[in-house]
């Protein structure tokens, strides 16, 4: 196992204008461990996740990676830092094929200069660490093909593979398994327990079979708040989360 | 020219490129060579077919066309609508030209292209860097506003220089010299200006073949999604924006060895609507494609001009009816593509 | 201690002129999200008509309504002719499609009027000059720009403030979505509000006219400062125009007459008189280079898209 990284979200609060999205939230995600962000629409999840990528900035609080302040650390930086998020909405890049849009990510997430050679598509092991990701990631179709040609579950799958490329050591998924088939849930299910090693992740998802099978940690979010946080026998027992997933289906 | 699909599918090597893309690449290839063989025959041909008063014209397309494929590694790769290209023209023009028009009255002037050309992509880069660091700083359609009022400026600065005759402009009744080559004679001028095109078309496909090229054209797919797996993007805009820059300040500086005149006029702010116009023409994010569209709207005004005096008005309304019907340029339908800027 | 007084004023002048022309242009904006480069036209336009009618007529007062209904019917037409068909095109399209008429309004004033230029005169009963300061005389008319300014931005402020339609706008500049649900009759809303933009530039476009030389693209320059305007101030909001329309009269004014004067200190005075007026033509833009250093989103600009 490589050293630990650990990430914390200290005392953030968020607002949208009169919206109070996020309110003093505490959240680790460290190496070894899926923390998984469960709550109902509108919670301010994904915001929080924004917050800890560093593409929104928070009101007050702090984001500390290993120790370090980093909260106004932008985005960019952070995945020098090791920190990188997916999106909710599978947005490839539309100029680029499918391998192409690893090998970008990979190429975005090393070159800081500007260098305008040799060719970007030159580089052999950077195209066959894409190609090895593609595998991983279980997306069989020809790497060759237009990113408009996917359907939404292969999308889903080389969002994660991107996020991959830039070889992160903290991820934060923003619903991957959102529209994927059963048979892909699996694959990445697979994938992030194959991840927890050496990566650290959180987790925004609304598939509760995949959250309470493979979080070590939930926390649960209602109106920018923890309501609850706890292993996955905590959190199925907690009579406050049990009230607020009822009423959701109600 | 390789065609950008040129992607992970090439890993091993020795190995053929794949079919998808292959052929999109291969029609962009034989595009490219098609539109500068054509015009690099031109001024042969139209002499016999009684056209040889288009002579300058095609000088003029070669020029222009240059500043149009710089315009678009912004504007087609970069998805950044820059409106105040003109101004690098005008600073081509002056810095070459100011350089000539004090030849034997000062220690620094020189009529030699070899010193003048890249003296001016010298300015125009610097001028590049600094309007462009400020312009990036908005996003959208403040960019458009921003660079269209840093063109406005430096238009009236030009206007505002009395000792090259302010708003008139001066003359200056000779070309720059170039090692054994006479540009006085306007067949070779046609030569050295095209060449010089056919350099920018080539170095152009290089850059956006290229790391920072990728991360342009990716910010223009999506910036957001580009800084967030960790492309610091406004980096790699600007220079984009500096090169664009550096070779829309050559042609000016081409332009003011054609006519023999330095005048504000060329930096006027319709000016960069119009290389953006030849943009449209010739088809936006193809590159050639701003050679196709000078070539088409430069020569179509010159026959026009014997017909109406009301030709920008026409100009006008079929500027818009293109936009409205045909969005990919006359590149755009032989290449079988439509833009997605 | 006069002449700063003058060059305030004639500040405040320009500045007033301009905000009926980047009033529109921001609301228009705002409201539609499109970048009308033709904006420019509508007030040459309304100043084409002005001249034409005022030279039938002799009548400043029949040529600025004759002004103000020309540029009225000519943003009509542009609206609903081409640029109602820009609203979901990217901006390159809407730049391209409204630089196409500004190419055709440059050349159709010149094939409607001729290309020699034209002028308006100011109205006998508002020649002559004030006295504003002691030992400071001001010209009536420019002073009842000013007021004409004033008042065309209260009757704006009040339409938007105060009535429905002014409620439709407002929600139109945020929720542009929500008026659809609202009942509102969005195409109809939107063509009035271009024709009151229109109106306004044309307004202006008459108003100004005695001070500039009536010719094919005389709106470019006002339109270019309107943008400036719209940098400084921010987008969408009436308060960010007028600041930055004030802010730009003002510099402008200052510029022109200070920076030669300070320069003389360091060169020559011909010198300082050629470098001193290119530097106060920049100096405005030296602002909103500023602005974008220290604060990108505009004075009184939100997030920007």
């Amino acid at each position: 196992m490589s050293e630990t990284t650990i990430l914390e979200a200290r005392g953030l609060d968020k607002h949208f204008g009169h919206l109070h999205v996020t309110r003093s939230l505490d959240l680790t995600v460290q190496t070894g461990r899926i923390h998984a962000l469960i709550g109902p629409n509108g919670a301010g999840k994904t915001t929080a996740l924004s917050l800890l990528s560093g593409n929104l900035a928070p009101d007050a609080g702090r984001v500390v990676l290993n120790g370090r302040d980093i909260t106004l650390v932008d985005l960019p930086r952070r995945v020098d830092m090791g920190i990188c998020r997916s999106w909710q909405t599978s947005s490839p890049f539309a100029g680029f094929n499918v391998g192409e849009n690893v090998v970008l990510s990979a190429l975005a997430a090393t070159e800081k200069r500007v260098r305008f050679f040799p060719r970007a598509s030159a580089d052999v092991d950077r195209n066959s660490f894409a190609r090895s990701l593609l595998g991983d990631v279980g997306l069989t179709v020809d790497p060759s093909l237009p990113v408009i040609e996917l359907d939404h579950g292969a999308r889903r799958l080389l969002e994660i593979a991107m996020v991959l490329a830039t070889r992160p050591s903290i991820l934060l998924l923003d619903e991957p398994m959102a529209g994927l088939a059963p048979s892909d849930v699996r694959v990445v299910s697979d994938l992030l327990l194959g991840l927890k090693d050496d990566h650290g992740l959180l987790l925004v998802e609304h598939d509760m079979d995949v959250v309470f099978t493979l979080a070590d940690e939930i926390t649960v979010l209602a109106d920018g708040a923890i309501v609850a946080s706890g292993a996955p026998d905590a959190i199925r027992a907690n009579p406050v989360v049990r009230a607020l997933y009822l009423q959701e289906e109600r | 020219m390789a065609d950008p699909g040129a992607g992970i599918t090439t890993v091993q090597a020795g190995e053929e490129p794949p079919p998808i893309g292959g052929r999109r690449m291969r029609r962009s290839f034989v595009l490219t060579v098609a539109v500068l063989a054509i015009l690099g025959v031109s001024p042969l041909i139209i002499e016999p077919i009684g056209f040889g008063y288009l002579e300058s014209t095609l000088t003029r397309v070669a020029i222009l066309g240059m500043a149009a494929v710089a315009l678009d590694y912004i504007v087609g790769y970069g998805g950044l609508i820059s409106l105040g290209h003109a101004l690098f023209l005008g600073a081509g023009a002056y810095a070459s030209g100011i350089l000539l028009f004090h030849l034997g009255d000062r220690a620094w002037a020189t009529d030699q292209a070899l010193i003048a050309w890249p003296f001016a992509m010298l300015v125009g880069a610097l001028l590049g860097w600094g309007f462009g660091a400020l312009a990036l700083r908005t996003k959208s359609v403040y960019f458009i506003m921003v660079t269209l009022a840093f063109n406005q400026m430096m238009f009236f600065l030009f206007n505002s220089l009395e000792a090259y005759g302010g708003d008139d402009g001066v003359r200056l009744g000779a070309r720059n010299r170039l090692g054994p080559l006479s540009l006085e004679d306007d067949r070779m001028f046609f030569y050295v200006c095209f060449a010089l095109l056919v350099l920018a078309v080539v170095w152009f496909n290089i850059l956006i073949r290229s790391p920072s090229g990728w991360i342009l054209r990716g910010a223009r797919d999506n910036e957001l999604r580009m800084r967030s797996v960790g492309a610091v993007t406004r980096r790699h805009q600007l220079a984009a924006f500096v090169m664009s820059s550096a070779f829309v300040t050559l042609a000016g500086a081409l332009a003011v060895n054609e006519t023999q005149f330095m005048s504000p006029g060329i930096s006027h702010w319709t000016q960069s609507g119009e290389l953006l116009l030849m943009l449209i023409v010739g088809g936006v994010g193809s590159l050639v494609g701003g050679v196709i569209g000078a070539g088409v709207l430069l020569v179509l005004e010159e026959i026009a001009i014997g017909y109406t005096s009301d030709w920008a008005f026409y100009v006008g309304a079929a500027l818009i009816v293109i936009v409205m019907l045909a969005r990919g340029g006359i590149a755009g339908v032989i290449l079988g593509r439509h833009r997605n800027v | 201690m006069e002449l700063f007084f003058e060059q305030t004023l004639n500040g405040l002048q320009a500045g007033f002129t301009l905000l009926m022309i980047s009033s529109g242009l921001t609301l228009i904006f705002g409201m539609m999200g499109v970048l009308n480069l033709a904006h420019g036209s509508l007030f040459m336009i309304g100043a084409f008509v002005g001249a034409d009618v005022l030279a039938r007529t002799g009548s400043f007062e029949i040529a600025l309504l004759a002004g103000v209904i020309g540029a009225t019917i000519a943003g009509i037409l542009m609206e609903t002719v081409v640029i109602r068909w820009l609203y979901h095109r990217d901006h390159l399209d809407q730049v391209l499609a409204t630089f196409g008429l500004v190419l055709m309004a440059n050349q159709g004033v010149q094939m409607l009027w001729g290309s020699q230029p034209r002028t308006i005169s100011r109205p006998g009963w508002l020649e002559g000059a004030l006295p504003v300061l002691p030992g400071l005389q001001y010209p009536i008319y420019r002073i009842a720009i000013m007021v004409g300014g004033l008042l065309t931005m209260v009757i704006l402020w009040l339409l938007i403030e105060r009535t429905r339609v002014g409620m439709w706008i407002k929600a139109g500049q945020t929720h542009r979505e929500l008026l659809g649900a609202l009942g509102v009759n969005v195409t109809i809303l939107f063509t009035g509000v271009f024709a009151i933009g229109a109106a306004l530039a044309g307004f202006a476009g008459v108003v100004a006219a005695p001070y500039l030389t009536v010719e094919s693209g005389m709106g470019d320059n006002f339109l270019i400062l309107s943008f400036v305007v719209i940098v400084i101030g921010g987008i969408g909001s009436l308060k960010g125009a007028v600041a930055g329309s004030l802010v730009i009269g003002l510099v402008g004014a200052w510029g022109q007459t200070y920076l030669p004067r300070l320069l003389t200190n360091f060169t020559d005075p011909s010198a300082a008189a050629a470098i001193g007026s290119s530097v106060a033509s920049a100096s405005i833009y030296l602002v909103m280079a500023a602005v974008l250093i220290f604060r990108p989103e505009g004075l009184f600009g939100g997030a920007r898209g």
